[in-house]
């Protein structure tokens, strides 16, 4: 962690003549470990080449703030993670309240495309020369001009219909057959609708029609009091319901300036791992239904299904529900259930080395992943891919090494990197990674503090902001919180992994890939489409 | 390799359990749903503890009136007019409930606790709701809420 005001000050010195940029204070006040600088919103483009080329920042979110209660207009907030210093690093670009707008940043950094059309159709902030503005993640029929991101609109708002305007793809040329997959299939896979464009048996183009599960959580969250926020966290996504609440709560607490308890740090990352292992054996179970691997699919759904099991005895809930309270976990385990972790523990290192010594082994298994649906890791950097999803195409980075939270700090783990990007390196990534896990468990059982597991929040005053974050199962999730006049939230902004990485999907299809691997492709991603959509 | 997979598999043996014909039993401390004990509640004395604690407004009271049945010559054959008996009603819905269990928590008699019961389907909405009316008359309450099948949801 280096000092927060010098690097603010060479980020200022760095980016200053590009579009007066300046450490003005700001609403929504951040906490340690947060930078903050204001740029004009025609230099962003500019400010953003430089923060990526000298600063090594990384761009991980992006989003709009409706401050025309205070006489400010609209503020875009762009979060870049400084893994190196250790710190987050928001540019602030304040937009006029009548014509807000500033110009797009698709082409200095590709992965901004859908954050803009987001805060262009939820926010009416306009992101000019975007090189497709459309809707995204609202109802086709939702009508123009109703923006649910602004404070003047509260979520019980009836909304009346328009007709709906659908976007339409251009005929398929001669020869080329557009070949529709979804949003109802077979299987128990979310709705998510694809159009897959062949020639012949190759696969050279696909368009992605996501986003039918919106259900406006950023929006439910305000006005809502803290203890009730982690019910709303856990449901953005069932699978990585652990994460979101742990990244909530974590908001919360910095917010407050809380200690948690080192019980509860160390049981919860303990249950950060169970929730990784189990997604990630449901994974490998998940890919070899792609592949056709009958007894394999069943062998890792069993592993799986015990965690699950080992989960309900310990939370109460087989997802590991209700476990996060702002300020730690709401129980804590006794010796009995910890030993069952210890023991399952045992099983899983054995038969995990089995299965994977067997399925590597496959060659009907690894002749449908090897060189299948490559994410290039030029592409993987242009589009921000995280999570193993990014560390499968060289992206190396983990949240829980380069921004420990919890207990990570205090165990010693291994982030596993390859550079290939093909399935064959995804399934490879989420292997060792489980094997990881197992290592992380087994310390956290022998270094236990005791003690208590819940330290209470004060309220919080008006305007303080934070962010939260932890790495999920599918990657980096963050949530930004700004809490408003009666202690309860004004504005709730989650990006969760998947939406950053169901960009980066679109890219594996073009190029060496045939119709009968999509299957394989899409499920060697494994991304949540409730978790891209919330 | 698909030898070594087959081994595998025949080693495992049968896993799939009898469920339903046979009941899976889940951990002591799984959340299933919320019971209410009507007889611990202190909705008919004001209490809205869980009412407030409940976010997806699963639990809600309202108060239901009822004309009450009143002799109509009583001491010394004075008319009396119809009195109006209100009393607070607590409405469970299941169809809303998240089974978070912050209303066991808020609950200051013990009145709701979370059971092991997994199985919620009903054929209708109205079947997901249970309601106690509380009563109050001469210090005694009356109530018309009972637990279904000895605390199994049917």
């Amino acid at each position: 962690m280096i000092d927060s005001a010098a690097l603010q000050s060479r980020l200022v010195a760095a980016c200053g003549e590009l579009g007066g940029a300046s450490p003005r204070p700001y609403v929504g006040q951040g906490v340690e470990g947060e930078v903050v600088i204001n740029v004009a919103p025609d230099a962003l483009p500019q400010v953003v080449q430089t923060l990526r080329r000298e600063f090594r920042a990384i761009f991980v979110d992006l989003f709009g703030l409706d401050l025309r209660p205070e006489k400010q207009g609209f503020r875009l907030t762009l979060i870049f993670s400084l893994d190196e210093e250790e710190n987050w690093l928001y540019v602030h670009a304040d937009l006029d309240a009548d014509a807000p707008q500033f110009s797009s940043l698709v082409e200095a950094l590709p992965a901004a495309d859908w954050y803009e059309r987001v805060v262009w159709e939820e926010l009416g902030v306009t992101p000019r020369e975007h090189p497709l503005l459309a809707g995204l993640r609202l109802a086709p029929d939702w009508p123009e001009g109703v923006y649910p991101q602004r404070q003047d609109f509260r979520w019980q708002q009836q909304v009346q219909g328009v007709e709906p305007r659908y976007f339409e793809l251009a005929p398929a040329p001669e020869g080329i057959v557009d070949y529709p997959l979804g949003p109802v299939r077979s299987g128990v896979v979310e709705s998510g609708h694809y159009l897959l464009r062949t020639a012949g048996e190759e696969l050279v183009d696909m368009r992605l029609q996501l986003f039918y599960k919106h259900r406006g959580i950023e929006k439910r969250a305000e006005g809502v009091a803290l203890e009730h926020l982690p019910l709303i966290a856990e449901r953005i996504s069932g699978t990585s319901a652990f994460a979101h609440s742990l990244t909530l709560c974590q908001a919360l607490e910095r917010a407050a300036a809380v200690d948690v308890p080192p019980r509860a740090r160390f049981l919860r990352t303990l249950l950060a791992e169970l929730e990784r292992l189990y997604n990630h054996l449901g994974f490998q179970a998940d890919l070899c239904q792609a592949t056709g691997l009958a007894v394999a699919q069943a062998q890792f759904d069993i592993l799986k299904e015990r965690v699950l099991r080992l989960n309900a005895r310990l939370a109460g809930h087989r997802y590991l529900f209700g476990m996060n309270v702002p300020g730690g976990l709401s129980r804590d385990f006794d010796e009995q259930s910890l030993q069952a972790v210890r023991e399952l523990v045992t099983v899983l290192r054995r038969d995990m080395e089995t299965l994977s010594r067997l399925l590597l082994a496959s060659a009907s298994h690894r002749d449908r992943l090897e060189g299948t649906g490559m994410l290039k890791p030029e592409d993987a950097r242009a589009y921000c891919a995280v999570g193993p999803i990014g560390r499968a195409s060289g992206v190396d980075r983990d949240l829980r090494r380069d921004h420990p939270y919890a207990a990570y700090a205090e165990v010693d783990f291994a982030v596993p990197v390859l550079e290939t990007g093909d399935a064959m390196a995804r399934t490879q990534i989420r292997l060792d990674e489980a094997m990881q896990s197992l290592h992380i468990i087994t310390q956290i059982l022998g270094s236990l503090p005791g003690g208590n597991v819940y330290a209470p929040l004060e309220r919080l005053p008006a305007g303080k902001a934070a962010l939260g974050w932890a790495e999920s199962p599918r990657g980096e999730c963050l949530h930004w919180l700004l809490v408003g006049e009666d202690g309860t939230l004004r504005r709730y902004r989650v990006r969760t992994a998947s939406f950053a990485n169901w960009q980066a999907f679109s890219l594996a299809i073009p190029g060496h890939n045939i119709l009968t691997d999509f299957p394989v492709i899409e499920q060697s991603f494994g991304l949540s489409f409730a978790g891209a959509d919330c | 390799m698909i030898l070594s997979w087959l081994r595998r598999g025949l080693r495992t043996g049968v896993l799939t359990t009898r469920y339903p014909a046979a009941r899976e039993e889940m951990p002591r401390e799984f959340r299933g749903r919320p019971a209410l004990d009507a007889e611990r509640c202190l909705a008919g004395q004001g209490c809205d503890r869980c009412v407030q604690a409940c976010l997806p407004a699963a639990l809600s009271l309202a108060t239901v009136t009822s004309r009450g049945v009143q002799p109509l010559w009583e001491r010394g054959n004075m008319p009396r007019p119809l009195t109006t008996i209100s009393a607070p009603q607590l409405t469970l819905d299941y169809g809303r409930c998240i089974m978070c269990g912050l209303c066991v928590t808020a609950c200051p008699a013990d009145a709701l606790r979370m059971v092991g019961d997994y199985e919620l389907a009903s054929t209708t909405s109205n079947d997901l709701r249970v309601s106690a009316v509380f009563i109050q008359e001469d210090g005694a309450s009356g109530r018309d809420y009972e637990e279904k099948n000895n605390g199994r949801y049917a």
